[in-house]
């Protein structure tokens, strides 16, 4: 029989002060949802400043990708269901950019998703990333750096996934742990929380994990979204976002 | 009891990304001459032109520690009259250079090896950067065939995206058609009268949108601001 399990998933996107000054609104978005009883995933899109209706193309895909992922969870053949996921994603992007009459590139995104479930080997994971922002882990050791941003040459250069070469640019990676805590970060996020130059996690990655483990998914919510509000936004101009994913099983 | 709010110290702090500017500037002995008109000098418009552009710069919080200028003015030879770095330091005043002639090509030349090791720093160090800008002025026609040979390596930087350029010729005497050899995408545009501060001013500002601009997004040009100084 399996045990009990402690789950906590929350995440919270915030406008960032160039896109208030300039009406253009939110262009992150982010959401989760549950994988049967003893899983969830979490997922952050950071919609392509270039594309016309990015805040759109963002939310399209994270109900995308929280849909296949959910429906279809198997870290042991998580490579090859990254064509399936690009695939499922793209088609709800072009689904939408055909409903409002634009090219898919007008859609652009960059994505980062955390998904685990509780089983009877332990903690199955499985993190997703494509373009830049971070993903950020911790299996019992403490935080580690999962998933670096992946830029172009140029700082305002990434890859998408409406790219024609997105497949590779896509990032899986999966495991089995005793436990898992994910947080994921735009690259707004991450100005603050992961310095570039030597790949290091800011301590803050580390409060939120600990959170995550104190608060339920609920008040979670509510403290990440004012941390955003309070402390991260003033660090960046860019729109900030944050998930936080936690699986752990009960024992005792 | 905990309030769950991040503290100061739990935050880390990254450099702010970089816009490398390399202006390479005429500064031949036909810079100095005021085409038989009781009127300024093209070099010491150039010099209020440039020093305009830090100001502006300098007022964009944003802009200010972005911006990373060179200045290199040429004659018969190149000379580096500001090495790359913050517009927080007070502008050159560029002087007539004492040798003859215009080799434009070597003053290109010059500017492409500085905003290469510029470049190889930003990767040392762990900076990130825009893609380069190479701004290009001139009144005359090259008295050498330096162009000839910088040219193509100029083209093939611009056609792969690692470099942008803006070909201004100042003056009737201007050979656009010289300068378009530097510039496969985008015409090289005339400078209207002596409205270097114009310019300069327009630069400001494209360096402070370039410097706020986001992984994807495209910066117009402003072409209301380029009517004012260009002819068209």
């Amino acid at each position: 029989m399996v045990p009990p399990s402690h789950i906590r998933s929350a995440w919270a996107c915030v406008e960032g002060r160039s896109h208030a000054a300039t009406g253009k609104g939110c262009e992150d978005a982010g959401g989760k949802t549950w994988i049967g009883r003893r899983g969830a995933v979490v997922a952050l899109a950071d919609g392509a400043g270039s594309a016309a209706h990015a805040a759109i193309g963002a939310a399209v895909a994270i109900s995308s990708v929280l849909a296949v992922v959910a429906a279809n969870f198997s870290p042991i053949h998580a490579n090859a269901q990254a064509a399936t996921l690009l695939t499922s994603v793209c088609e709800g992007l072009r689904a939408k950019a055909d409903e409002l009459g634009c090219e898919i590139r007008d859609l652009a995104t960059t994505m980062l998703v955390a998904a685990a479930v509780h089983g009877r080997d332990g903690v199955k994971w499985l993190a997703i990333h494509l373009g830049d922002g971070v993903i950020a882990a911790d299996f019992g050791r403490g935080p580690q750096l999962l998933s670096p941003p992946e830029n172009g040459e140029f700082g305002n250069s990434t890859f998408f996934v409406t790219d024609p070469a997105a497949d590779r640019h896509l990032r899986i990676q999966s495991g089995i742990a005793d436990t898992a805590t994910f947080v994921l970060m735009t690259d707004g996020a991450a100005e603050p929380l992961y310095r570039r130059a030597d790949r290091t996690l800011a301590p803050a990655v580390g409060s939120f994990m600990a959170w995550s483990e104190e608060l339920p998914s609920r008040r979670l919510t509510g403290v990440l979204r004012r941390n955003l509000l309070e402390v991260i936004r003033p660090r960046t101009q860019d729109d900030v976002s944050v998930a936080v994913l936690r699986v752990h099983p009960l024992r005792g | 009891m905990a309030d769950y709010i991040l503290r100061h110290q739990e935050l880390i702090e990254n450099p702010t990304a970089r816009v490398p500017i390399c202006l390479v500037l005429d500064a031949s002995a036909s810079m100095e001459d005021t085409r038989g008109f009781d009127g300024p000098r093209p070099i010491d418009e150039m010099n209020d032109g440039v020093r305009c552009f830090f100001d502006t710069v300098r007022a964009d919080e944003i802009a200010l520690y972005a911006a990373d200028v060179s200045i290199v003015s040429f004659a018969a030879k190149p000379r580096v009259d500001f090495e790359f770095g913050s517009v927080e330091r007070d502008p050159p005043q560029i002087t007539i250079h004492d040798n003859g002639g215009t080799s434009l090509g070597s003053g290109v030349e010059k500017g492409i090896e500085l905003l290469t090791l510029r470049k190889n720093q930003y990767k040392e160090t762990g900076v990130d950067y825009f893609q380069p800008w190479l701004v290009i002025m001139t009144d005359g026609e090259p008295t050498d065939d330096s162009h000839i040979r910088v040219a193509p390596e100029v083209c093939r930087l611009i056609q792969e995206k690692r470099l942008s350029i803006f070909p201004i010729g100042v003056g009737a005497g201007a050979q656009l058609s010289t300068l378009k050899q530097f510039s496969p995408r985008r015409d090289p545009l005339k400078l209207k009268g002596l409205h270097f501060a114009e310019f300069f001013e327009w630069l400001a500002k494209s360096t402070s949108a370039m410097s706020r601009s986001s992984p994807g997004e495209s910066i117009k040009a402003d072409v209301e601001g380029i009517k004012t100084w260009a002819e068209f």
